[in-house]
């Protein structure tokens, strides 16, 4: 069932969805140009960088200095210990990091995280709060 | 009176046809779309996929981590909403809520956020918010910011401009085709084959960009943009970068030209023939074409499509197919306009010798 509209209302209709979708495009725009053309935001959230990295990645971590199993870490960080990761490095480096922060209290954490950037030789990074 | 009341219960339960893809506020093209793409979102199990609080963008979200009262939330309120839009009622807003809730399940849980659900999200919202004085604005500006986004992203990086990166995604391990495409790869020096495709890439998504932004150029770019996308799918042996295909493929959907009315028939020589009327003028095919034409604007045909696809059947051969058989009916015209060119020029060259003498 169609409703149908007086003029007046049938314009601010349009300057309202106008004003909302253009603002969404816009938004995204200027978060594109900011995050691809500056330094900033390496884990390009929100940028549109899909599917740009080749990355295979493994998590080793311990709390209060006993190592976790597989199914511990996948069930910590929401995340496969042993995986294929095809968005930048530093968006996977900041989840381990951000949920640690945010969930870990009192606990002892050290993350290790090893991965291949596109073929490059074996990288690691550390994380530790204690 | 009870002929009247008989009328209106079955003009009702016309409009309660999910198959109608007529009859409301949304253009049939981009109903379809959304219908499309949201029974795709469920025949892929993302309903499952929804998280809780876990990690949010939006810290006050982070009261919900572990709820699953929150998730089934999430859950039941797309439902409703796929509903309501299958079943033709308040389209706009079925359309706004899956968005919506998309949006914030992403904004619920930092490891939910995948750039293919973001798009679903903002897919709806902007579903929702269609003005036919806006057209498909909207869709095209989107389109056009993400191979903004995409192309600015490959073109920057070093190992996608040498190859590095391609070389290394399309390994036997990461997808079944790099055993296939490593043999290829091993025929040409060095990563000379894979920065050809990473180039072939960024040039493709910068090209989609003006392509989309002028109105005359849509046509070009739903091909353009259709082929590049299952390209992709191809060469990764079916992969469909989670909902990506799927929801990138519903935008060139709803960016075509609906006709107002088709015809088939036969012709005195027995060929299929179909008319299409897309209001501003009337187009005839035959043959392949025709046949091609009635597919493509036939909603059954990609509602089964959705089922073929999701349950891992060939996307490539499929759309291709439709791509070739579209496509074909410009063969006979582009050799007619190179004949014409070929004319004008040999008529030209003649008149210039005959001024010389």
């Amino acid at each position: 069932m169609t409703v149908h509209y007086g003029a007046r209302t049938r314009n601010a209709l349009l300057v309202v969805r106008a004003t909302v979708g253009l603002g969404l495009v816009l938004a995204q725009l200027v978060l594109v140009l900011t995050v691809h053309l500056s330094s900033c935001c390496k884990e390009r959230y929100f940028a549109w960088a899909p599917n740009d990295y080749s990355v295979d990645y493994q998590i080793n971590a311990s709390v209060n200095g006993r190592p976790l199993s597989g199914s511990e870490i996948s069930d910590r960080y929401r995340l496969d210990q042993v995986g294929f990761w095809e968005d930048p490095v530093e968006r996977l480096e900041g989840l381990l990091k951000r949920r640690e922060l945010t969930y870990a209290g009192t606990d002892r954490v050290t993350i290790l995280l090893e991965y291949e950037l596109n073929g490059r030789p074996t990288e690691k990074w550390t994380w530790s709060n204690g | 009176m009870d002929r009247g009341i008989a009328t209106a219960f079955q003009r009702a339960a016309t409009g309660l046809n999910p198959l109608r893809m007529s009859g409301t506020t949304l253009p049939p093209n981009l109903l379809m779309a959304a219908k499309l793409l949201v029974l795709a979102y469920v025949l892929e199990d993302q309903l499952g996929d929804l998280p809780d609080g876990f990690l949010p963008f939006v810290s006050y979200l982070g009261r919900f981590n572990g709820s699953v009262y929150y998730r089934h939330a999430l859950q039941a309120i797309i439902v409703g909403a796929a509903l309501a839009l299958w079943l033709n009622r308040a389209v706009r807003v079925s359309c706004l809520l899956i968005g919506s809730v998309l949006l914030l399940a992403i904004l619920s849980s930092q490891p939910y956020y995948h750039n293919n659900l973001l798009y679903i999200g903002l897919f709806f919202v902007i579903a929702g918010l269609y003005d036919e004085r806006l057209g498909s604005l909207l869709f095209r500006a989107q389109l056009a910011v993400i191979y903004l986004g995409a192309g600015l992203n490959k073109l920057l990086d070093a190992d996608w401009r040498t190859g590095a990166f391609v070389q290394d995604w399309l390994r036997p391990d990461h997808y079944e085709t790099g055993y296939v495409y490593t043999h290829f790869a091993s025929l040409l020096p060095g990563t000379m084959l894979s920065a050809l495709l990473s180039w072939t890439a960024i040039l493709t998504e910068f090209v989609l960009i003006p392509l989309l932004l002028v109105p005359r150029f849509v046509p070009l770019a739903i091909f353009v943009g259709v082929s590049y996308h299952t390209g992709l799918v191809l060469i990764t042996g079916g992969s469909t970068f989670g909902m990506f295909w799927y929801a990138l493929v519903a935008t060139y959907i709803a960016l075509l030209q609906w006709p107002v009315r088709m015809v088939v028939n036969y012709n005195t020589q027995d060929e299929l023939q179909l008319e299409v009327d897309k209001g501003m003028h009337i187009s005839r095919f035959t043959g392949v074409a025709a046949v091609a034409r009635i597919l493509l604007y036939t909603p059954v045909f990609y509602i089964a499509c959705v089922f073929i696809f999701t349950m891992s059947a060939d996307i490539v051969l499929v759309t291709y197919a439709l791509i070739f058989g579209i496509a074909y009916c410009y063969v006979p015209r582009i050799k007619a306009m190179r004949e014409r060119l070929w004319k004008h020029a040999s008529d030209q060259k003649h008149a210039s010798d005959q001024v010389r003498v």
